[in-house]
């Protein structure tokens, strides 16, 4: 049952946010907005809707790749520039739920989505995320949780596809607030549980989320992409990977970034690994020497080694494609 | 008065005659010979409108003046006693109309979290929602226990103190057990055969020359129809009660709320128009349907009680687990000596966690030993799933079929073919199956395929069984002007019953289906079959064939009288009748009816039983799947490819919505395979997947092609010979996967579901 | 390299903003919040109509339903789901899961199939909204509705009105689809009798016209 709520409909930004008082949400495609409100996980006294605002739905190639984080998820698994300049990032966007919620959710919706965990989600347990005593998970039901950053007292992973991807091309996040508009790495975006508990990223209450941007040098280079569920209508990922680099002309690896989904509670960068792949020779022998020594700073949980398997499998796979190589696993 | 008919019987291609005897009143039964205009072909649903258009009404939908909605409580923990509960707060909230306790005496007993303490009836869902919130009670918690494994351990924390009786629903096979003994948690064994010695059994066993033994493990699966439970009740002042329900049982809820409240049966009117499906757990008024008429009946006014997903999840039933250890001792040719079952299997507080049907009933063998038993444990109770035990059986049963012929070095299908010689049907799908698969193609290697993407072949059998119960009665009518219906009481929960009713009547008039008016899902239609064993259609159709005969033999008598003719002369082509001697002369079936005296013909003919005094009539109900799967195997992930299925179901009705189910049968198998699983979360027995988002459902991207076979079985054993498919369908499906997956992979995953983490997790220990 | 900036608001030419200012949120509810925090808060935003914000109790509004015009109360916590089945009794939508999980409250809002149960009633005042009692026209079914008559591409029928409208925004999107297009796009719709094979058949069947 939702509580009541007043609404307000903006037609711009800056409208927005002075309508944001004590108790207020913004809402975009309020997917998340309204799973949360129905679970009575929260409640709010006015809601503020901004999907009326024209100026935060737009997509821009002009210089960079420039999104409005009221852009539906739809729209950008659609749109032809990003589809031909960064493949990961569409690829990302048509798989994300279903084509019923890809329709209404938004870019901005879906970086700033609270945990999908399943005790987080549930009235009945008073997790610490919750601001409750205990996570759940780390000792209970914990197959779909994290690998990493979960020794914190909370194990969810972050839940956005938009993100894994937007984290490998190193996008910044434009955000309004009431003195200016700010820009953040998307890389510094998101809290760790031992940063702050209750709360996932930097995105402030009243503040809005306005766009992102992907600088025009990490466009165009080659991009990897890949998404496991155990169901492949409608599920959450079980893993989710997103390499982005080059080969240079002596064929070695240059630049990549890569970026664990479903793996903790932010994008998971294997930071280690990309400064072990510059320069290094692009050949399966030495990929594969790269993934064998890689995830053993993992701590899966009980139930959950067998992302461990997945994500070297997935490194791999990745690895070799950009490479151009054929993969033997 | 009996009358003899001959009748050809058997396979299409191999029909024999038999003289069989049948009633005076009953038309020769359809037969292998018979040649008919709608039987047995693709006819479209009659309420194909009303479900395409939105104008089918379901419980969901009614909606009546001054209806009331209700809402239920539910524990929060899985195991107490509530002592206390304070309702009075609720009951003092503005459009809060009643306020009831689950159980009118306390202390209230709480065995599994979601159990329900306390319903509310107000006048919009919110405001019972705010009324829930406002109910207090005081309450202890206690120890409790949510696997099979825990729940068996000496001094585990007991479900029930008392001694539990098997609840029984039309969905159930037999369970008429008196001997069941109930110990700790644990309800059994039930040891068959009966008289079986356990030493004597092991010692036979142990003396064939191949044995194979293995253990295997099914998970708890919800039947999650779209539409969930629920009922809305009108107790009416003068205590007559009319109800509408999402049932598969109209007349079980009927007889549940008269019991209950001790109403003549008269005067508990059921209706169900349309529902969105059952799968076995929808038979019975439920706790809802009673609350819902105790709030009626407190308030005055109608009642909505219809569950919330969550609630669904929890309350309303499920397929147990289980655990089986399962040994086959075969000679070195292969030949199946014997087979032994132990299972256990948990239906949370409920029984029914059985599971020997298909060890019991598909394979020849000398000896046989069955232990089997319910185990209690803290969860929502079991229900009746889309045939009962035997997914789970059958799981375990075929894979160990398997094994056994890798074990001996035989191909699968052949190690079945020599164990099911005596069953000639059974050998002929396995030779239709086979050669529309491509069996032959299949990796003779199990794992051999280079590459990480691997696809593998996999067989299974299935088994159910003719069920059929007496005494429905159907009733035809014709009017003056020619209009013509069919009456019963019976509900459609999807199958398309009503279709075929109309199919059987227009069969037998010679008219067409869509002139056929159906009237059915009422009590006050006469009594129909629940639609559980798959019996609906074995047990409605023989009385309807027969009603349609008499209303026919009462129009020919007509005629005749128009035609001043005897009866004997007077022919029917279509529904035209023609003098036989002149056909130049001939009445429209509308001429006809004109002349009926006063307003119609109605005549009404029962479900009798099948014609006795002539050879054993073929009680099971043989299938056999075929998987084709791709197993990736750096991530384990499955992908099922195509499924052939060949099953036999008697004489088919209508080939179109027997395909449906089928294909329907074959879905909830994969979904049962790879993606469902009902989550406890250990520490505190909440589920954590009591929705549709983590409850994982097999959609659209999941589903293989599918293609099947039906045969034509035809025994003449009643005026339709109809059998039943709604649940053999769904039995072999999980267990040809995972023989395909092994073929594949070459590692056996004997636990379902076959999700991405086990399949690692067996790759690697097999490379260890 | 150029802007792709269409405007998602329009609705058959009537740009979004006018048309709620036109047919959409009424004053009636204006004396009720006048004086209310609301206003003060809307005054603060440099908003002088109060068409744009509604109170918690609601206001009537004019939802455009499968052609036609509705003048009912929304408050607004109510989904789109609700105000159709409660409101208007189109029932013909169901709701299966009320968390967007099966679909089988699709609707079309301007072509595009959304969960009503996801969907807040207030954000479709101005939107063009598509129930499975608009698809027929007058007495004649769509060419969707008869493939899945004759393809037998349902069984309970509870699943069907949202795999219908889902289906219905396929075959307006492409004329084309294949099994691939078919499935990704119904994968937002459970069906727990398993019917999907036959639903696939009459979509492609359907497209074909």
């Amino acid at each position: 049952m939702i509580k009541d709520f007043e609404y307000y409909l903006p037609k711009a930004t800056e409208q927005a946010l002075t309508l944001f008082s004590k108790n207020s949400a913004y809402k975009a495609g309020g997917i998340d907005l309204l799973d949360l409100l129905k679970e009575n996980i929260v409640s709010y006294d006015s809601i503020i809707n901004l999907s009326g605002i024209d100026s935060l739905d737009f997509i821009d190639t002009e210089i960079d790749l420039k999104i409005g984080a009221g852009v539906s998820i739809q729209k950008i698994a659609d749109s032809q520039p990003i589809q031909k300049y960064c493949p990961a990032l569409s690829e990302s966007a048509s798989e994300i739920a279903t084509p019923h919620i890809r329709n209404i959710a938004t870019l901005g919706g879906n970086l700033c989505q609270k945990p999908r965990c399943w005790y987080f989600r549930s009235k009945d347990f008073d997790c610490s995320r919750k601001g409750g005593k205990v996570c759940f998970a780390i000792d209970g039901e914990n197959k779909y949780h994290s690998i990493y950053g979960n020794q914190d007292g909370c194990a969810f992973v972050n839940p956005s596809g938009m993100a894994t991807v937007l984290t490998a091309l190193n996008a910044r996040l434009q955000i309004l607030t009431k003195k200016e508009i700010k820009t953040i790495n998307l890389r510094d975006f998101y809290y760790l549980p031992a940063e702050k508990l209750t709360c996932e990223h930097k995105l402030n209450d009243g503040e809005i989320l306005l766009s992102v941007t992907v600088e025009k040098e990490n466009l165009l280079r080659k991009n990897y992409y890949c998404k496991i569920k155990e169901k492949q209508s409608s599920d959450w990922p079980i893993a989710e990977i997103c390499i982005i680099g080059g080969i240079n002309s002596l064929g070695n690896f240059e630049n990549v970034s890569i970026v664990l989904g479903s793996a903790a509670p932010i994008p998971w960068r294997m930071i280690k690994e990309e400064k072990k792949l510059e320069g290094l020779q692009a050949t399966t022998k030495y990929i594969g020497n790269v993934v064998e020594s890689s995830f053993s700073d993992a701590n899966p949980l009980r139930d959950n080694a067998y992302k461990v398997k997945l994500f070297r499998t997935l490194l791999y796979r990745g690895l070799c494609s950009i490479a151009g190589l054929e993969s033997e696993r | 008065m009996n009358k003899k008919e001959k009748v050809s019987v058997g396979l299409p291609d191999n029909l024999r005659e038999i003289i069989i005897e049948i009633p005076e009143d009953e038309p020769k039964p359809w037969d292998g010979k018979s040649e008919l205009n709608y039987i047995g072909k693709r006819v479209k649903r009659i309420d194909g409108i009303d479900k395409t258009t939105g104008k089918a009404k379901y419980t969901f939908d009614v909606k009546i003046p001054g209806m009331l909605y209700a809402k239920f409580l539910r524990s929060d923990f899985p195991a107490g006693t509530i002592s206390e509960i304070d309702l009075s707060k609720a009951q003092k909230l503005k459009g809060v109309y009643s306020v009831l306790p689950a159980q009118d005496d306390l202390p209230l007993i709480i065995r599994y979290a979601g159990q329900e303490i306390a319903a509310v009836a107000a006048e919009t869902a919110e405001i019972a929602e705010t009324a829930l919130q406002q109910i207090t009670f005081k309450h202890t918690t206690s120890d409790f226990v949510l696997s099979v494994e825990d729940a068996i351990r000496e001094n585990a924390p007991l479900v029930y103190q008392t001694t539990v009786k098997e609840k029984t629903t039309e969905g159930d096979l037999d369970s008429s057990e008196s001997s069941v003994v109930q110990e700790g948690n644990i309800r059994g064994p039930k040891i068959f055969p009966e008289d079986e010695n356990a030493e004597k059994f092991d010692d036979y066993l142990r003396n064939c020359e191949v044995i194979h033994t293995a253990e295997y493990r099914t998970q708890v699966q919800t039947h999650s129809a779209m539409e969930t439970h629920g009922v809305v009740v009108e107790w009416g002042s003068d205590d007559k009660v009319k109800v509408w329900a999402s049932t598969q049982g109209t007349f079980s809820v009927r007889n549940d709320i008269a019991d209950y409240f001790k109403l003549k049966y008269n005067d508990v009117r059921v209706i169900t128009e349309f529902m969105g499906g059952g799968f076995g757990a929808k038979f019975g008024a439920g706790l809802y349907g009673i609350m819902a008429a105790k709030l009626s009946r407190a308030t005055g006014k109608p009642v909505r009680l219809m569950l919330d997903r969550k609630g669904e999840h929890l309350s309303v039933g499920n397929r147990p687990d289980s655990l089986q250890k399962l040994s086959i001792g075969t000679t070195k040719e292969g030949k199946i000596k014997a087979l032994k079952l132990i299972s256990l299997g948990t239906g949370g507080v409920g029984t029914g966690a059985g599971t020997s049907g298909p060890i019991k009933n598909i394979y020849d063998y000398e000896k046989i030993y069955v232990e089997e038993s319910d185990v209690f444990i803290n969860a929502g109770p079991a229900a009746a799933f889309r045939a009962p035990g035997h997914p789970q059986g059958a799981f375990a049963l075929e894979q160990a079929i398997d094994e056994m012929a890798h074990k001996l070095g035989i191909d699968p299908l052949e190690f079945r073919r020599i164990n099911t010689t005596g069953n000639y049907i059974r050998q002929t799908q396995y030779v239709l199956g086979a050669e529309k698969f491509g069996w032959d193609k299949r990796n003779q290697v199990p794992g051999s395929i280079k590459g990480p993407i691997k696809r593998g072949f996999g067989v299974a059998n299935s088994v159910w069984y003719y069920i059929y119960n007496k005494g429905f009665v159907a009733t035809v009518t014709i009017n003056r002007r020619g209009e013509v219906q069919v009456i019963n009481g019976v509900q459609d929960i999807g199958g398309g019953i009503g279709t075929v009713l109309a199919m059987i009547v227009a069969e037998e008039l010679g008219l067409e289906p869509d002139q056929i008016t159906v009237k059915i899902g009422d009590t006050d239609n006469g009594f129909g079959p629940a639609s559980g064993g798959s019996q609906t259609t074995a047990g409605i159709t023989p009385a309807v064939r027969n009603a349609a005969y008499k209303a026919k033999i009462r129009m020919i008598e007509l005629a005749a009288s128009i035609l001043g003719k005897t009866t004997d002369k007077v022919t029917m082509e279509g529904s035209r009748f023609s003098d036989g001697d002149d056909i130049s002369k001939s009445l429209s079936f509308q001429q006809v009816a004109a002349k009926i005296p006063g307003d119609e013909i109605r005549v009404t003919a029962e479900r009798r039983s099948d014609n006795l005094g002539r050879e054993e009539i073929k009680t099971t109900i043989d299938g056999v799947q075929f998987a084709d799967v791709t197993v990736d195997t750096g991530t384990g992930v499955v992908k099922v490819n195509r499924i052939v299925a060949v099953h036999d179901c008697g004489r088919p009705m209508d080939r179109l919505t027997l395909e449906s189910q089928i294909n329907g049968g074959i879905i909830q198998g994969i979904s049962y395979a790879l993606y469902e699983n009902r989550i406890l979360d250990r520490n505190t027995g909440i589920m954590v997947n009591p929705n549709l988002e983590m409850y994982k459902i097999a959609g659209a991207r999941d589903v293989p092609q599918i293609e099947t076979i039906i045969m034509d079985f035809n025994q003449a054993m009643n005026s339709t010979g109809a059998m039943g498919i709604g649940e053999p369908a769904t039995i072999p499906t999980s267990a040809a996967i995972a023989n395909a997956v092994f073929n594949a992979i070459g590692v056996r995953l004997r636990s379902l579901p076959i999700t991405p983490d086990k399949i690692l997790a067996a790759l690697e220990e097999q490379s260890k | 390299m150029k802007k792709d900036k269409p405007d998602p608001n329009s609705v058959k030419g009537i740009s979004r903003r006018n048309f709620l200012k036109g047919f959409g949120i009424t004053t009636v509810g204006a004396a009720v919040f006048e004086s209310g925090q609301a206003t003060k808060n809307l005054k603060a935003a440099g908003l002088l109509n109060v068409s744009d914000s509604i109170p918690i109790e609601g206001a009537k509004m004019i939802l455009y339903v499968n052609s036609k015009e509705y003048s009912v109360h929304i408050k607004p916590k109510e989904t789109l789901a609700e105000v159709l089945r409660e409101k208007l009794e189109l029932t013909g939508t169901k709701t299966g899961c009320e968390r967007g999980s099966c679909g089988a409250c699709t609707v079309l809002i301007d072509d595009n199939p959304v969960n009503s149960c996801m969907f807040l009633a207030v954000d479709a005042v101005g939107k063009q909204i598509t129930t499975i009692e608009g698809v027929a026209s007058d007495e004649n079914l769509h060419i969707l509705q008869n493939e899945f008559i004759e393809n037998d591409a349902l069984q309970c029928g509870f699943c069907t009105p949202g795999m219908i409208m889902s289906s219905l925004a396929i075959i307006k999107k492409n004329p084309a689809p294949d099994d691939e297009y078919i499935r990704k796009n119904l994968s937002g719709n459970l069906c727990r009798c398993g019917t999907y094979p036959k639903v696939f058949q009459a979509v492609i069947k359907a497209a074909k016209g």
